[in-house]
């Protein structure tokens, strides 16, 4: 099937950005409208997407393996002695990006729905939301580097406003260092994207950002620096080698890994909540998303050889964040600190590069998009009704929010990997992936399993500090605001809570959609990998 | 007889090439005419007619025509970039007129503009010492001039300023000059033979000779560390006339650059005086950028960053060169019409005055931020466009000769585009997240004309983002061969 | 590589096991979501539980000693055709379980019908009843280990709620988050034995890994033990034993069920499950575990004073025998043990309910506040209660070991599969089983005799102003009266003095289960000393029991050492939750005062750099200006306008660039 259908999910909300920006402030309740609209569009779109989705498909470095293709030649420079510069606007899907793609556009769907309330400067946020909206599809659906490289820049700027204007207290400071901190990190991929374009030499002589032919390694010209016949080296390092590194370590600020993850806390705290949905939700995932659709499948070999480094840094995130978690006084903060811990398993997943791990790396993904959404809109609910997000200020909340407490409970433990919910599936199949990896140390496994107990540990201790015990709340003033969820809250947690149990129970609705792809992948990786 | 053959000769060689110079022409007809214009209509306060700057315009655009003429044919550099200067001069002037009823002495203005931009114009296509030095200096003269035209104390001051450093390194510059033409015995850049003269009066003196040479040039496109001069001037300045110091000067030296260079550069020092100046350039402007807090002052440094940016750019290709030249023009006008806008509207140019603007006024927010991202070399703008193809062009080029000066080259620049996010976005930074103090602030009106050229530029940067063809075909019909 | 797992066929009886297996999760879905009124939820999910019930008998009559039924499918596939199969097994061991657990649990939801009245959560504890038997269910039907662990988590959350069921309690909040931790430390070991099992067999079919291991290989060593840290967490042997005396923080029904009969027991149920594919070493691990759990726990049920921590210690030290009779190679005598234990025990736990729902209603009624569960209170109940002392009796008798019941005939079985341990480090196994015997009688004989003889000791504490007890309902009694029945040898064994008889030995295991003469006389020996000894010390008319209202709650460090589960939550306390606080404050400072202070650093190195610069720019340039500015205008030589020394110093300056560049490139 070859339709535009992804173009239109892109342009849905650049559509809905302009409504935004001409609909007179006046009209102050259309901005929400318009955001919801645009959603539901999308949602749509994708739902035709998914019914339309060819299981099936396989490979994944040749055009056939993507479903909803749209290559049109983009621009095109005659540059004299470098030959033929190459950019199309090239997109489509495949199993995993159509994982990603759902996610998105459901989780966008989430924050529009938690941004009901926000008024002030409503057009801004809003245009701006929906521009974050669009780069974030686009980003998940580009095959053309450039594009992908313009989608991922385009995420910034908005979400440096969204938590620069409508953030916390410390807003300022924190989406400062969230733009640097992600502008280091594209800069590093920017150097291997300019790399990979100069050494990438199609037939007919034109260089290309097409991430197809940079998969191809018959495509570098013979005496290019990233050529692997060539064996080039800078500063004594092999360039191949250095280049993988340098997009790692972009998309690793992205995913966050520690020791680059300070940003995420930060920006976290002081984003307001719906932006806290996005940035945990789906930001994150890009970095995992990059890995998997670029550094590893272009650069088999050093992701074979870099895999003990990027497992350790996996299992130091789950480990390191858990501590960290454990140690929070601020319910969001703890809560971000758990993502840096779970994102840790979608590195380990991937390093292992086993059908097991890199399934369960997506699957981790996905679930931690749902769950940690969840997990946000959960650090609102009390944020909204006080203003104070310390656990040490509340106790016994489950006497007075009583539907509150059981979202939390059943947030916090599909959090913690309970089964029954989409976390547990990831998690044990990140585990077994690991574990019998060839590429990773049996310790790795074991020593990541240490994460869950310490996860279990935040958990349960804030579920009996906030929730159990008796009914107190240091800021006495805004006592009377205790009250339950309302309706609409309500409503945001039950597809979520949904989702993360209908993937823990039924997983084959997204691994129907993810298997022919990792299997392609992982052979694709076994087989060009070795090759040196 | 044989000297009056020779003189007739010249004479004919002359007046047959000066085809090529209908533009220099006909703005030195707008000059004249503008003087005669402005003498007539002189008033008594003081103060010129304001359409005499109209006058002006038509001669620029004639000349701006007249001079798009060379796409008939192949145009080669020098034509190119003039059609760049007159398109600045267009641009400039156009300016100029939205806000002449501030503009003292508007005839003089103008006039000296067209001084300005004759030299430039000059520079741009010539080889010859004497005419590099009479451009040089008339260009020199009319900005120094130029520079004091906000006739207040400081105004005075940085034109003063400007004219004795300025007359230092023009004396380093003729001296430089003075003493290749002894040792090649020729006027002709293109004809010096350095390495012949250097077999008869060894290495040094030549390349002292070529260094003083540059050094003249890098005074002038405020490149480091020939740049002290920048900051003060740019502050005093009219904002126009920064805006227009920033790009017309810098870009016309630049061309006499490539078009000489090759010929100094067979010397594989002066090459690397380049390179130094690059990245010093690069590091000083952003490092002491980072440090300003009058948006005029930091632009000035973030000049000097491009400058630094620029001569890279010089190393990775000519065509990136030209086409980030191209750019850096438009990215430098918007942000000088912007910052003229806000200066207008609220008279401040402090960047810490700027808190609140963002929602009195969303559009130039908005076209702020787009500038700003477009200088920091971020998509969706034609500034990261330039600065890739200057990268690309840099790691084709280390490819080629693995010298690792430029990878230090391409480093620094990567280093150098976080450093300059820093100071960046302090202006969005101030106009959107910071609390507002609105009260404080006295409003004036705004030009319409401005914030819609404004526009238009905003959106080339734009569009050369999503369709870089159109310019990039043209540049590489260029030919760079005179 | 594809899994070994195949589809199986999907039989009656496996939908009659579905059936089965999701009533009580039905139970749990009806009475969360809908909004029903009084009773009506209880009278349904007990319902709903009769019906488990009735289809376990029908499972049972029709798989007991017949050949195994297993069904199994594909749960979700990954890659190109990597299986995670679900399925059910039923064979002898699972029907018996089932039986076991919705019998229990129905008697559980009977007798809670009448202990929960008028609580406030009343139909919110049903559904956690309801989702806690499903997930034992759950464990029972599976034939899978992946499978088995997903419920044997659900278990440790279901056991979650209902430990923390009275929120408002500091205390048992507290513990059910220490349950759910402790427990999923044994966890990790479970889900570290998948990953061994699966990464060398590539299944975790319970049958398959039957057919497929190779006991010698070492691994596989490596992997029996990682399982058997599952068994520790949940079953609550040494070391993690700590979780389950906390646990009795939930209502007392539940400890029942939960804490006594079938969720401690999934973990010898595992062993059960295993067993054919653990190596005989890490069998005599276990062993030496259970036999470490017997006597720990006994030692620590000898000095408690509230009645339902005896119970829980008691639980424990039972739970070590199940182990030892694993690790001595008789799993057939530990599932009986574990049958056994869950009537008697549960009987108990239910009796003791019955005590702790009576003392309440009469401490509301004579309006006075004292502490329900401590025994030390009590005395003389035998004659208030007397329906309660006599199912309390039998069933203590049962936990004692006493001929004619039904825990003589599998402690039996497993000290004499414990006597076959005799060699080396290995008879420290059956030297502690046989002093826990004595322990046993020891405790509760104690526990038996302080509660229902002598006389009523509240009195003497508090003012009472009607000595009236309210007799228990019919409702408690029926499940009493059932569960003391099941405590009786009938039940299981024609012949009450040998266990090695009992129908269930002879369904579980093929092999004929030795009898030794002498180990019976020996433990009825030490059986009768340890309630002699009681006996003695704790005599109605003794002067311990006279004074027993007054004692503190320990003298001397041995009393404390019992008292307090041998220190075990200090020493972890100290030993690792403090080390783990503190390794997290560390990485928190880390996190602060390096990770992100070097970022800081960074920053300001870079504003320092700038500022340099800028210094450098203007300053050192000024810095001369001003110099130069004051050299001039105290010569007088220019003019007297500072600023235009200023330009000159810039010139001066760029000169001497100029100069410095000459310097470097030419010179």
């Amino acid at each position: 099937m070859n339709s535009s259908l992804l173009s239109v999910l892109i342009f849905i909300p650049l559509i809905g950005t302009l409504l935004v920006l001409f609909v007179p402030s006046s009209q102050k309740v259309m901005y929400k409208y318009i955001a919801l609209v645009v959603s539901l569009l999308q949602m749509i779109v994708v739902s035709v997407l998914y019914n339309n989705f060819d299981t099936q498909r396989i490979g994944n470095n040749t055009l056939e393996s993507f479903q909803f293709v749209e290559k049109i030649s983009w621009i095109n420079l005659q540059l004299g002695e470098l030959g033929e510069l190459s950019i199309e606007y090239f997109v489509g899907v495949d199993g995993i990006s159509i994982s990603m793609v759902i996610l998105s556009v459901f989780v966008v769907l989430i924050g529009v729905l938690s941004s009901w309330n926000v008024t002030e400067k409503g057009k801004g946020y809003f245009a701006l939301f929906l521009l974050l909206n669009a780069a974030i599809i686009g980003c998940f659906v580009a095959l053309d580097f450039f594009l992908f490289y313009l989608f991922f820049e385009l995420m910034l700027l908005p979400m440096y406003f969204l938590i620069g204007i409508w953030g916390g207290k410390r807003r300022e400071y924190a989406s400062i260092k969230f733009f640097l901190y992600t502008l280091l990190g594209s800069i590093f991929i920017l150097v291997v994207m300019i790399a990979l374009y100069v050494s990438v030499e199609l037939p007919n002589g034109a260089h290309t950002f097409n991430l197809l032919s940079m998969m191809d390694s018959n495509n570098y010209s013979l005496t290019s620096l990233l050529s692997i016949g060539a064996n080039h080296t800078i500063l004594g390092v092999s360039a191949r080698n250095l280049a993988f590194l340098f997009l790692f370590i972009g998309f690793a600020i992205k995913i966050p890994v520690v020791p680059v993850h300070t940003w995420l806390p930060d920006a976290h705290v002081q984003a307001p909540t719906a932006i806290s949905v996005i940035l945990a939700g789906i930001l994150l995932k890009i970095g995992g998303y990059g890995l998997i659709r670029i550094a590893y499948p272009i650069f088999p070999e050093a992701a074979i050889y870099y895999a003990w480094l990027v497992g350790f840094l996996g299992v130091v995130s789950i480990i390191y964040g858990a501590f960290n978690a454990l140690s929070c006084t601020d319910l969001k903060k703890m809560i971000a600190y758990s993502s840096v811990s779970h994102m840790g398993f979608v590195l380990l997943g991937l390093a292992s590069l086993t059908v097991e791990g890199v399934t369960g790396s997506i699957f981790q993904m996905f679930s931690h998009g749902i769950i940690s959404s969840g997990l946000f809109l959960i650090a609102g609910v009390v944020y909204d009704r006080t203003g104070d997000r310390r656990i040490d200020n509340y106790s016994g909340l489950a006497h007075k929010m009583p539907k509150y407490t059981v979202v939390v409970v059943m947030l916090f433990f599909a959090s913690l990997g309970l089964p029954g919910f989409s976390g547990f599936i990831a998690e044990v199949l990140v585990f077994l992936g690991a574990f019998k990896s060839e590429v990773l140390p049996e310790w790795m496994a074991i020593s990541a399993t240490f994460g869950l107990l310490l996860g279990a540990g935040y958990y349960l201790w804030t579920i009996q500090r906030m929730f159990f015990g008796k009914y107190f709340v240091r800021n006495t003033e805004k006592e009377n605001n205790m009250v339950d969820l309302s309706k609409r809250e309500f409503l945001m947690f039950i597809p979520l809570v949904f989702f993360a149990l209908l993937l823990g129970v039924f997983p084959h609705f997204l691994l129907d959609i993810l298997n022919t792809t990792v299997n392609s992948f992982i052979a694709f990786m076994s087989t060009t990998g070795i090759v040196k | 007889m044989e000297n009056a053959n020779q003189l007739s000769n010249q004479l004919h060689i002359t007046l047959s090439s000066l085809s090529g110079y209908w533009p220099e022409l006909l703005i030195t007809i707008g000059l004249i005419v503008t003087l005669v214009v402005d003498l007539i209509f002189y008033k008594k306060e003081g103060n010129s007619n304001w359409w005499v700057g109209f006058v002006n315009l038509l001669f620029l655009l004639l000349s701006f025509v007249k001079q798009s003429f060379v796409y008939t044919s192949t145009p080669y550099l020098g034509e190119f970039m003039k059609l760049v200067l007159l398109l600045a001069g267009l641009l400039f002037v156009i300016f100029s007129l939205t806000k002449t009823h501030q503009l003292k002495k508007a005839g003089e203005y103008f006039i000296v503009f067209n001084g300005l931009l004759l030299g430039a114009l000059l520079l741009a296509t010539s080889t010859n010492l004497l005419v590099i030095y009479l451009g040089v200096e008339l260009m020199s003269i009319s900005a120094y001039v130029l520079s004091g035209f906000s006739f207040n104390k400081k105004s005075a001051e940085g034109s003063l300023k400007y004219l004795l450093f300025g007359a230092v390194s023009s004396a380093f510059m003729l001296f430089g000059m003075s003493l290749l033409y002894g040792f090649t015995q020729t006027l002709d850049v293109n004809n010096f033979d350095l390495l012949v003269a250097m077999k008869l009066v060894g290495e040094m003196p030549i390349l002292l000779a070529v260094f003083m040479t540059i050094v003249g040039f890098l005074f002038k496109m405020a490149a480091a560390p020939m740049h002290a001069w920048s900051p003060d001037v740019y502050e005093a300045s009219p904002t126009f006339v920064v805006a227009a110091f920033s790009v017309i000067p810098k870009l016309a030296i630049f061309v006499l650059l490539i078009n000489t260079v090759d010929q100094f550069i067979v010397l594989p020092e002066v090459a690397l005086m380049l390179q130094v100046a690059a990245i010093l350039s690069l590091t000083i402007g952003n490092f002491a950028a980072l440090w300003q807090k009058n948006a005029k002052r930091m632009l000035a440094y973030s000049s000097i960053a491009h400058t630094g940016f620029l001569l890279i750019a010089l190393f990775s290709g000519m065509q990136n060169f030209v086409f980030y030249g191209v750019v850096y023009l438009i990215m430098n006008f918007a942000v000088f019409a912007l910052v003229k806008i806000v200066e207008n509207k609220f008279l401040i140019t402090e960047i810490s005055q700027y808190n609140g603007i963002g929602k009195q006024m969303p559009l130039i927010g908005v076209l702020f931020v787009l500038t700003l991202i477009s200088l920091i070399g971020l998509p969706p703008t034609a500034g990261f466009t330039a600065k890739l193809l200057v990268f690309s062009g840099i790691w084709v080029e280390y490819g080629v000769n693995q010298n690792p000066i430029y990878l230090v080259l391409f480093v620094f620049g990567l280093f150098n585009t976080i450093v300059s996010l820093f100071y960046y976005l302090k202006i969005p930074y101030f106009m959107f997240i910071k609390k507002t103090d609105i009260e404080n602030m006295k409003e004036h009106k705004s030009s319409i004309i401005l914030n819609f050229l404004v526009v238009v530029l905003v959106f080339v940067l734009i569009l050369l983002f999503f369709l870089p063809n159109s310019l990039m075909d043209m540049i590489y019909s260029i030919s760079f061969v005179k | 590589m594809n899994s070994l797992e195949t589809i199986l066929p999907f039989s009656l009886l496996t939908q009659f096991s579905l059936v089965l297996l999701f009533m009580p999760f039905f139970s749990f879905l009806l009475l969360s979501f809908l909004p029903l009124k009084n009773r009506n939820g209880a009278f349904m999910s007990s319902f709903l539980l009769f019906v488990s019930f009735v289809i376990a008998l029908f499972l049972f009559a029709n798989s007991w000693n017949n050949p195994p039924d297993h069904s199994r499918w594909v749960w979700f596939e990954i890659g190109n055709g990597i299986l995670f199969t679900s399925g059910i097994w039923l064979n002898n061991l699972t029907v018996l379980l089932l039986l076991l657990v919705t019998f229990v649990s129905f008697l559980v939801h009977l007798f809670s019908m009448e202990y929960m009245k008028g609580d406030k959560g009343y139909n919110r504890y049903f559904s956690y009843l309801g989702l806690f038997t499903f997930s034992m269910l759950g464990i029972v039907l599976s034939d899978n280990l992946l499978l088995m662990f997903v419920f044997w988590e659900l278990v440790g959350f279901s056991s979650y709620l209902l430990i923390g069921f009275w929120f408002h309690k500091e205390a048992a909040a507290k513990a059910s988050k220490k349950a759910f931790l402790v427990n999923r430390i044994g966890d990790l070991g479970f889900l570290i034995g998948l990953m061994i099992l699966r990464s060398k067999y590539n299944t975790l079919d319970l049958e398959t890994l039957t057919s497929v291991v190779e006991t010698s290989d070492p691994s596989i060593y490596v992997a029996a033990l990682c399982l058997f840290g599952g068994v520790v967490g949940k079953s609550a042997q040494f070391p993690l034993l700590v979780w389950l005396p906390d646990a009795m923080e939930g209502p007392t029904p539940v400890s029942a069920l939960i804490h006594a009969a079938t969720m401690v027991a999934a973990g010898v149920f595992l062993l059960a499950r295993i067993v054919p594919f653990v190596p005989v070493e890490a069998l005599h691990v276990m062993a030496l575990i259970g036999a470490i759990t017997a006597f720990m726990g006994g030692v620590a049920a000898l000095r408690q004073f509230d009645i339902k921590k005896i119970l829980a210690f008691s639980t424990i030290s039972q739970l070590g025998y199940m182990v030892i009779g694993v690790g001595a190679g008789a799993y057939d005598a530990a599932i009986f043990h574990l049958i056994t234990h869950a009537f008697f025990k549960a009987c108990l736990f239910l009796s003791a309910g019955a005590i702790i729902h009576s003392l309440h209603q009469f401490s509301s009624k004579n309006d006075v506040n004292f502490d329900t569960q401590d025994i030390r209170l009590m005395g003389g109940l035998r004659k208030k209660m007397p329906f309660t002392f006599l199912v309390f009796l039998l069933s203590s008798m049962a936990l004692m070991g006493m001929p004619l019941f039904s825990g003589f005939l599998s402690k039996e079985a497993i000290l004499m599969a414990s006597s076959t341990m005799n060699i080396g480090w290995q008879l420290v196994v059956p030297v502690l089983a046989f002093s826990s015997v004595l322990i046993t009688a020891f405790y509760v004989t104690r526990m038996v005799v302080i509660i229902f003889f002598g006389e009523f000791r509240l009195p003497k504490v508090k003012v009472i102003n009607t000595p009236n007890f309210a007799s228990v309902s019919l409702i408690m009694k029926i499940p009493l009266g059932l569960l003391a029945i099941g405590s009786v040898f009938v039940l299981f064994s024609s012949n009450p003095f040998d266990g090695s008889h009992s129908w269930i030995i002879k369904g579980l295991s093929s092999h004929v289960a030795i009898h030794s003469a002498i180990v019976s006389y020996g433990s009825i020996t030490l059986m009768l000393v340890g309630m002699g000894l009681a006996y003695a010390k704790f005599k109605p008319s003794g002067v311990y029991v006279q004074n027993l209202h007054k004692e503190l709650d320990y003298q001397n460090k041995w009393q404390s050492l019992s008292f307090n589960n041998w220190h075990l939550n200090k020493i972890y306390d100290v030993v690792f939750i403090r080390q783990i606080i503190n390794i997290a404050n560390a990485v928190k400072t880390v996190e602060e005062k390096m990770i992100d202070r070097i970022i800081n650093y960074f920053a300001i190195f870079n504003v320092i750099l700038a500022k340099f610069i800028g210094l450098f720019d203007q300053y050192i340039v000024d810095g001369l200006v001003h110099l130069s500015a004051f050299v001039t205008s105290a010569i007088g030589w220019l003019s007297k306008n500072i600023q235009t020394g200023k330009v000159q110093t810039h010139i001066v300056w760029a000169g001497l660039g100029i100069l410095m560049m000459i310097l470097w490139f030419v010179v």
